[in-house]
């Protein structure tokens, strides 16, 4: 079987070259296998978004979109690893587009989101909200914030990473309320949920992909949106709670690096658009504990453009404590 | 949650009404083997090539075909390392440094078979623990935080530290060069470069598969091309075997390895059920630790057989508990648990506290599929080993030695189709082979590689946990319960009536 794919990757190699030389290569694609790399750890919301819809492409394509997790700096890793290949569109990458923006204005990175890549569609989106450990003594978001406002500043929640979305909508959590406390990376949103059953802090950012299935062992105070979540309606909104914060929610999109052919974009982008109208896509999503929602990539890179400002105001924030 | 022995028996009717699981079993077993004996085709790798083909499979055949690779590729990887000293995946990087002595003996049936054993005794061990224990188990993993891994880590560098080189100080040089190595990539708090000197693809870090087939393939390669260059072209890798129990299993050894054995098995476990530590460390703890304690330490290092069973049985013992933070909470441990997750969220299985409710009769279809596999690639290692053994004694190094080259290099190509990788991969080799001509160990430099950035990412959790304030690991009992074995480790190591001992008792 080794062998066997080591002469059909030879073979893809040399068809590569061939193609290189044939401009009429973007019709027939995809003639080969896609790879798909995914910024975040196998496991979390992210990483279920994309197999999800690799598997939905693979029927639609038949060829294999290989879902390979290149996880770090809120998606730079993988987007580094996507502007150095080819733009064939043979690798794409998945991102989650408010982690990924909100990196690049905390830190400069080797890739421009804007000018680098190309959007090429939105298939869900994930939010934030507020977890604790079932027998946590707190059992409202007030019952918490009240706790945080009258702390020394010394109690303690877990984020999936500095400049990811989780973090990002904790920190205005606690400006929000004028408190402080202590933050504590993990590594993926496995290893936080991991942090709050253990109650080794005292509550995490998490979204509701990583509640199911532990109903019983932890609780969902509220979600860092303005409208009730697709999964959990009965969990209150901080905006139900009446509370004055800046939120951001995480689009789940697909990135080609830029000069990719337009056909080839336009090609998955209607395919994309497609798979999230399917029932069965819908039905897995929502059963997965993700809302699933299409958005073409021109719209995508309207909404950055016209958010971008407003993400800056609360990163210039997050830096400046 | 608790089981009892119904639902495993249960699983086994399941599986029994199920030919194709029964024929992944079989495949698995096979094909585990088989590419863990490859140098550098891991587990891992072997499993990402199955991988897609899972998703089309009933749930059970998926799982069982990858669980049972996973199981039977930590085994495989003895069979290179005993025969080329070059380990066929990372968890087998302890036991070439005494399996291939022994092979040099003539005796790589013998040490083939040793393996074999001590390898299905410690999965089936571990795999005990799995089926009865998983949910008690989960809930004092859940205890575990970062000050409490720092801890781990620590305590795994102190045991290690007793198989580096005899110079302790150029074993610390070879530790210390790991660890730097390790930082190469992106800091995982800030996201900022670290020594990546503008390289994209170093700012990944560097991964394990072309470091370790650096260090160890590519670099025994050139030891050997150094050794056999000029020499009579006869000369084989491993001589003969001299007399029929050169290729058997004796009471003797048996004897010798059960309590090893035993104990290894233990600490693999124990390795196991905590995420990320894995395969490697477990093999290079009960291999520290086993020498530490062993009647005839002037034997290990040059051809014992508890030096083999020891990492050999804890290598697999962590097989079976790892998938209890998989199943209860999610965590993927490794990345072949990552990989396994991946078909359980593809076929809409729900991972968490509730599985064996929810999910029961699959999940003990795995667990009994997994019993039957470790029967499997027994019975593969125990028959072929006795073939593998008589058939590489006869062929020449120099058709050997660069076909294990090339399959070295194909295999790291193949990981992420990476010609960087391979280009590592040489580099590494240049520096392995240095660092065995000036006595440095490269056992000392992979593990520390292996554990540092653990290790480096419990340090900054436990510090911000507790606002940089070091006491957070006396506050913690177990943190301070695993802090003291490493300390009294390192102590009895070196308080001066224990060297006395040594050089008068046993000896």
């Amino acid at each position: 079987m080794t062998v066997q794919r080591k002469i059909c990757s030879g073979s893809a190699a040399l068809g590569l070259t061939l193609a290189m030389a044939m401009p009429a290569m973007a019709q027939d694609w995809p003639n080969q296998p896609v790879t798909v790399l995914i910024p975040f750890s196998a496991g979390g919301g992210n990483d279920t978004v994309a197999r999800a819809m690799g598997g939905a492409l693979e029927e639609v394509f038949s060829v294999p979109f290989t879902p390979v997790n290149a996880p770090g700096a809120g998606g730079f890793v993988a987007a580094q690893q996507l502007v150095a290949g080819r733009n064939d569109g043979y690798t794409l990458s998945h991102q989650s587009l408010g982690t990924f923006m909100l990196t690049s204005m905390m830190n400069e990175q080797a890739v421009n989101p804007l000018e680098d890549l190309e959007f090429v569609a939105q298939m869900a989106v994930l939010t934030s909200a507020v977890a604790v450990p079932m027998d946590s003594e707190y059992e409202t978001l007030s019952d918490l914030t009240d706790a945080l406002v009258a702390s020394d500043g010394s109690m303690t929640w877990g984020h999936t990473g500095q400049g990811g979305f989780h973090h990002v909508n904790g920190v205005s959590l606690l400006q929000a309320i004028g408190a402080e406390a202590r933050d504590v990376p993990f590594q993926g949103s496995s290893a936080t949920r991991a942090a709050v059953l253990g109650e080794q802090v005292d509550y995490a950012i998490l979204s509701s992909v990583n509640y199911l299935g532990f109903e019983n062992e932890m609780r969902f105070l509220a979600f860092f949106s303005e409208e009730a979540d697709a999964v959990l309606p009965d969990v209150p909104t901080v905006a139900d709670l009446g509370l004055d914060m800046v939120t951001v929610q995480t689009p789940s999109v697909w990135v080609v690096p830029a000069g990719t052919d337009a056909a080839i974009i336009e090609t998955l982008q209607s395919a994309i658009e497609e798979v999230v109208a399917s029932e069965d896509y819908q039905t897995q999503l929502l059963s997965l504990g993700i809302t699933p929602r299409y958005a073409s990539g021109a719209d995508v890179r309207a909404l950055v453009e016209t958010r971008m400002d407003g993400w800056q105001a609360i990163i210039d924030s997050v830096t400046a404590e | 949650m608790n089981a009892n022995p119904l639902d495993l028996l249960g699983g086994f009717v399941t599986l029994a009404g199920d030919p194709l699981a029964l024929t992944m079993i079989l495949a698995g077993a096979l094909f585990g083997v088989i590419v863990g004996a490859i140098p550098g085709l891991t587990t891992a790798a072997a499993i990402a090539i199955v991988l897609p083909v899972t998703f089309y499979m009933e749930p059970l055949s998926g799982l069982v075909l990858l669980y049972v690779i996973g199981k039977a590729g930590r085994y495989g990887g003895s069979i290179a390392a005993i025969l080329f000293n070059t380990p066929g995946t990372s968890a087998a990087a302890a036991t070439q440094i005494d399996g291939h002595p022994l092979a040099l003996q003539g005796k790589a049936g013998k040490a083939i078979k040793v393996g074999t054993f001590a390898s299905v005794s410690g999965d089936l061990f571990g795999d005990f623990l799995l089926i009865c224990f998983a949910a008690l188990i989960a809930s004092w993993t859940l205890s575990l935080g970062p000050p409490e891994y720092f801890a781990i880590y620590m305590m795994a560098f102190v045991v290690i530290g007793s198989v580096v080189s005899d110079s302790v100080l150029r074993g610390l040089i070879s530790a210390a060069f790991g660890i730097l190595i390790a930082t190469v990539g992106l800091d995982f708090i800030s996201g900022a470069n670290r020594l990546t000197f503008g390289v994209t693809n170093l700012m990944g870090g560097l991964s394990l598969v072309p470091v370790l087939i650096g260090v160890f393939v590519v670099a025994e390669v050139l030891v050997q091309a150094e050794t056999h260059a000029g020499k009579g072209r006869k000369l084989a890798i491993a001589p003969k075997p001299t007399c029929r129990e050169d290729s058997m299993l004796e009471m003797d050894d048996v004897r010798r390895c059960a309590p090893v054995i035993a104990r290894s098995s233990v600490y693999g476990s124990i390795i196991g059920m905590m995420p990320g530590l894995g395969s490697a460390v477990a093999c290079f703890v009960a291999y520290g630790e086993e020498k530490r304690r062993a009647k005839r330490p002037e034997l290990w290092g040059k051809g014992a057989v508890e030096g083999v069973a020891a990492p050999e049985a804890a290598n697999n013992a962590v097989s079976g508990p790892a998938m209890i933070p998989l199943l209860t909470l999610g965590i993927p441990g490794s990345t072949v648990g990552a990989m396994m997750m991946g078909v359980f969220l593809i076929h809409g299985i729900q991972v968490g506290p509730s599985i064996f409710t929810q999910s029961g009769t699959i999940i003990y279809a795995l667990f009994a599929a997994g019993l039957l596999g470790i029967l499997c690639y027994g019975l593969i290692g125990w028959f072929m080993s006795g073939l593998v053994g008589r058939m590489i004694a006869v062929l020449p190094p120099r058709l050997i030695y660069p076909s294990v080259l090339m399959i070295g290099f194909l295999a790291t190509y193949s990981v992420r189709n990476s010609l960087f990788d391979v280009g590592v991969s040489i580099v590494f080799g240049v520096i392995g082979y240095g660092m065995r001509r000036y006595g440095f160990s490269a056992a000392a430099f992979v593990i520390s590689f292996i554990l540092a950035p653990g290790a480096e990412q419990a340090l900054r959790q436990s510090l911000r946990m507790s606002g940089d304030d070091l006491g957070i690991f006396l506050e913690r009992p177990i943190a301070v319960v695993f802090l003291g074995i490493g300390v009294f480790a390192l102590l009895a190591r070196s308080l001066p009536w224990k060297r006395i001992c040594e050089r008068e008792g046993v000896t």
